[in-house]
């Protein structure tokens, strides 16, 4: 999920080259208040006329309780990007408020807690309305308001992301974690984007082309486990069919949890593409 | 309408410029482009397009164009023009 | 006449004596001898070095009408060919023909010395600035000649360009005439392209501001070669001349450009110890040197040689002890001018020994992978690197036509687009590399494969590259950006693309625009 400043047309009709599998248009922070208007109408007129390839289309827009926020509901409506990206999220309310808002256009949601308060209301929010695809962590900002410093290690972090990343799967949503700011600083984008993986994120938002290819590689399971998953998978079918009851693969039990991690390897091995013909 | 413009002198970007005519002085365009000789004549047609898909009369629009694309004229024709109060 | 690319050039051309038409990279086979400068002698005690630049001119013998040439290793930071000209016009004498071997500074002065007819005549390599907008208003008499790297000292030691005096800008002289380019306050490192002209000129005249007592140590002209030496106080711009070391792009487009580069070099089997390869300056060559280092160290290959624009990126690879040897024909940067001064491992050599197919064996004939840029590619692999998409004349082939030639694989990286403009079109507005000559031509979104390169093609089908014809490719251009209005151009030739053999391969002819300004 790459993010795109929504007032730079060099950056958004290159973004669909660098293979990310959602290019999020931002009306927010990347864009001064004296250009949002402009911004808006080219965000509108982006999505209507370019080629995204096979990427999804997302619009951060303001928050919904600024008039910026308002107009841009009301202006990119009528484009239906296929979500909106919520800022600063702080009740189920504000998420209902915005669900009758647009009615019937099919627009989904995915907010971003950045405050302790939109974090802590994080399970009402994300259990708020179908139109909630995702929850999201947002590092940046919540530090601010929490009057801390951002250190490299995080650990201040720590207690809200895993927060943020429970309420999302004890609701069936996906946790997508914070952007990493530094561009330049390639190993701290490594390590932060393995503690995402490690508490449970299924997604991570780059803030340049370069993160992408780093965050999709980290993503993506390596061929050993790949390997691993289809065998799990193999003996598992082949034990079902031979009417095995307990099920082991090199004297590990193979139950459901483990058949369902197998599963979703492969389904991530497949998205990146590198399941060949043969075992799916 | 007031003067207003919109867009940036950044590569692939246009700088819009707005500004109203006397009445029944019609559409008024001047173009200045990197890529003149190329797409001049198309970036007239897309700033003749969207002023009558927009209805606007009697208007001078005047175009720095740095190599943008036709959804990018547009959206910054359309700014400049709700900028100057003239669409909503 | 048609050419062997489909294209069709005038039977007769003004100003030249021959046309004949390019008809294969390698199908025509010189004869004759090679051209030879006039026999001479200099006694003992006779000294060269001259008071300034007017004597040395003075004692040249220039007069109406003769050839006069420089080569371009000050590249942007050259003073010596603008105050040469300035002499000489000074002088009074005019209608010479300039040869020079790349880009080079073009103030108002030169464009001035263009229009009162000091200079009537132009053989190049390079157009830049204001100088193809010149040619393009038909400043010239006659249309200007355009030769690659290797096709230039081809000519000049077939005696088709006899050159009256060289003047060799030279960051270092001692005074009995032996030339360097790696020490001085304004070293450029190699000077390969100044070689044949001190070969083969009737004069040589040395411009140097590091002049030193006799005799140089390291030795890129020798005295034997050159007639006088003038001191002046500065012969170029340090910091124009070699920049410091430019090792990294951060441009993602470049990176995923050069990423897909390298897939297709490991795809097709030639990334093996003791290949060879070549890489331009631009951001994508950069990245790709920098991925190549990657791939080297970890399956621990060793190339044999490099050659192209040297730069610290390329210094890097022979310090890291990935490749054996670097040949130098052109140094960029400062790292490069360095290197060149203290690694025995990179070598100078000259333009002729890099490229020119009519000696016995030049070392493109030996590249493996060479990474080239573009202007324009059409959907026959054929590349413009002279005119813009307006017409007018704006850079030059290089060593395109060569490299191209002798290498094993031909890719062309280029951006889709150029700003707003389509770098894949149906048609360039001029050819100067052939398509049969292109293997490969990567963009950011897609990968084409010269339909003559099955081989290629069968290699790359499980390389998870992202192919595409180039048809489509050109498709998506228009898609992107729209179709550009195609250049419209009077009849009168203003300029003649000869192949490195010194057929003619294309004409540029003058653009409508500018044929009433």
């Amino acid at each position: 999920m790459l993010f795109v400043p929504g007032n730079n047309p060099s950056m958004i009709q290159t973004c669909p080259i660098y293979g990310a599998d959602s290019i999020i248009l931002d009306l927010e922070d990347s864009v001064a208040v004296s250009q949002k208007d402009a911004a808006r109408r080219l965000v509108v007129h982006a999505i209507l006329e370019l080629d995204f390839g096979g990427a999804e289309i997302a619009v951060r827009i303001n928050s919904p309780l600024t008039k910026e926020g308002q107009k841009d509901i009301e202006t990119l409506m009528e484009a239906a990007p296929s979500v909106f990206v919520v800022p600063k999220v702080e009740s189920a309310e504000e998420i209902l408020d915005l669900d009758r808002k647009l009615s019937a256009v099919p627009i989904g949601l995915i907010p971003i807690l950045e405050t302790p308060k939109g974090v802590l209301h994080g399970e009402e929010i994300a259990s708020s309305c179908p139109r909630v695809w995702a929850l999201s962590f947002g590092a940046e900002d919540y530090a601010t308001a929490m009057g801390v410093e951002r250190t490299r290690g995080g650990r201040e972090l720590f207690t809200a992301r895993s927060l943020v990343a429970m309420q999302a799967k004890a609701n069936g949503v996906a946790a997508l974690d914070t952007v990493f700011a530094d561009v330049n600083d390639e190993e701290g984008l490594r390590n932060d984007t393995q503690e995402a993986i490690s508490l449970g994120f299924e997604g991570k938002y780059a803030i340049s082309p370069r993160q992408v290819g780093i965050i999709n590689n980290l993503f993506t399971p390596q061929p050993a486990e790949i390997e691993e998953a289809k065998q799990i998978l193999e003996t598992y079918r082949s034990g079902v069919e031979r009417g095995i009851g307990a099920i082991a693969l090199n004297g590990r039990m193979i139950d459901a949890p483990v058949v369902q991690r197998a599963e979703r390897v492969l389904a991530l091995a497949r998205a990146a593409g590198l399941l060949g013909g043969g075992m799916e | 309408m007031r003067n207003a413009q919109a867009g940036t002198l950044e590569s692939s970007d246009a700088l819009v410029i707005v500004a109203p005519g006397k009445p029944g002085s019609g559409l008024h365009i001047e173009i200045n482009s990197i890529v003149e000789e190329q797409f001049g004549d198309q970036i007239r047609r897309v700033v003749e397009e969207t002023i009558d898909r927009l209805g606007v009369q009697d208007v001078r629009i005047t175009i720095q164009d740095r190599g943008a694309l036709d959804y990018c004229l547009r959206a910054r024709l359309e700014a400049a023009l709700n900028r100057a109060s003239v669409t909503e | 006449m048609k050419v062997a690319t489909g294209r069709q050039i005038p039977d007769q051309i003004p100003g030249r004596r021959e046309v004949r038409p390019y008809a294969g990279p390698f199908a025509f086979v010189p004869t004759g001898v090679k051209a030879a400068p006039p026999l001479s002698m200099v006694r003992p005690g006779e000294k060269k070095v001259v008071d300034s630049l007017r004597e040395a001119i003075r004692l040249a013998g220039l007069k109406d009408g003769m050839t006069i040439s420089f080569h371009h290793h000050l590249r942007f930071g050259d003073y010596v060919i603008n105050m040469v000209l300035d002499t000489i016009a000074e002088m009074g004498i005019k209608d010479l023909t300039f040869t020079a071997t790349g880009h080079h500074p073009v103030p108002e002065s030169f464009i001035k010395h263009m229009e009162n007819g000091v200079i009537t005549r132009i053989e190049h390599a390079v157009l830049v600035d204001q100088l193809g907008v010149a040619v393009a208003r038909g400043l010239l008499k006659e249309p200007v000649t355009i030769r690659s790297h290797g096709g230039r000292p081809r000519a000049i030691e077939a005696g088709e360009v006899p050159i009256d005096v060289a003047f060799i800008a030279a960051p270092t002289a001692d005074t009995y005439g032996n030339l360097n380019g790696i020490d001085g306050p304004s070293h450029c490192g190699s000077l390969g392209y100044a070689v044949a002209d001190a070969q083969y000129a009737k004069c040589a005249v040395a411009v140097t501001d590091n002049l030193v007592p006799y005799p140089l140590r390291h030795i890129s002209v020798p005295q034997t070669n050159v007639d006088y030496v003038v001191s002046v106080s500065k012969i170029g711009d340090p910091t124009k001349i070699a920049t410091g070391a430019i090792r990294k792009t951060s441009n993602p487009r470049d990176i995923l450009i050069a990423q897909q580069i390298i897939k297709v070099m490991e795809a097709s089997g030639l990334v093996q110890p003791r290949f060879s390869f070549q890489a331009g300056t631009g951001g994508v060559s950069l990245a790709v040197t920098q991925f190549l280092t990657e791939i080297m160290q970890q399956r621990d290959i060793r190339g044999s040689f490099l050659m192209g624009g040297i730069t610290g990126s390329t210094v890097g690879l022979l310090e890291k002890g990935l490749f054996d040897i670097i040949f130098d024909v052109q140094s960029f940067d400062l790292d490069a001018v360095a290197s060149l001064g203290r690694n025995p491992n990179h070598c100078e050599v000259s333009a002729s020994f890099y490229a020119n197919p009519h000696n016995k064996g030049c070392v493109v004939n030996l590249l493996d992978v060479v990474i080239l840029s573009a202007l324009e590619v059409d959907t026959k692999f054929n590349v413009n690197v002279l005119t813009g998409s307006d017409g007018v004349m704006r850079t030059g082939p290089g060593g395109h036509q060569d490299t191209a030639a002798g290498s094993k694989l031909t890719i062309i990286g280029t951006p889709l687009l150029h700003g707003r403009i389509p770098a894949i079109v149906d048609d360039v507005v001029t050819v100067v590399t052939p398509g049969e000559t292109v293997d490969v031509v990567v963009t950011e979104y897609g990968v084409a494969v010269n339909p003559l390169r099955q081989d290629l093609i069968d290699r790359m089908k499980d390389a998870r590259l992202p192919l595409a014809s180039i048809e489509d490719l050109k498709l998506k251009a228009e898609k992107l950006a729209g179709k550009p209005k195609a250049p419209e151009f009077t009849d009168q030739i203003v300029g003649v693309v000869e192949y490195r053999d010194g057929s003619v391969i294309d004409v540029v002819r003058q653009p409508r625009a500018w044929a009433d300004r």
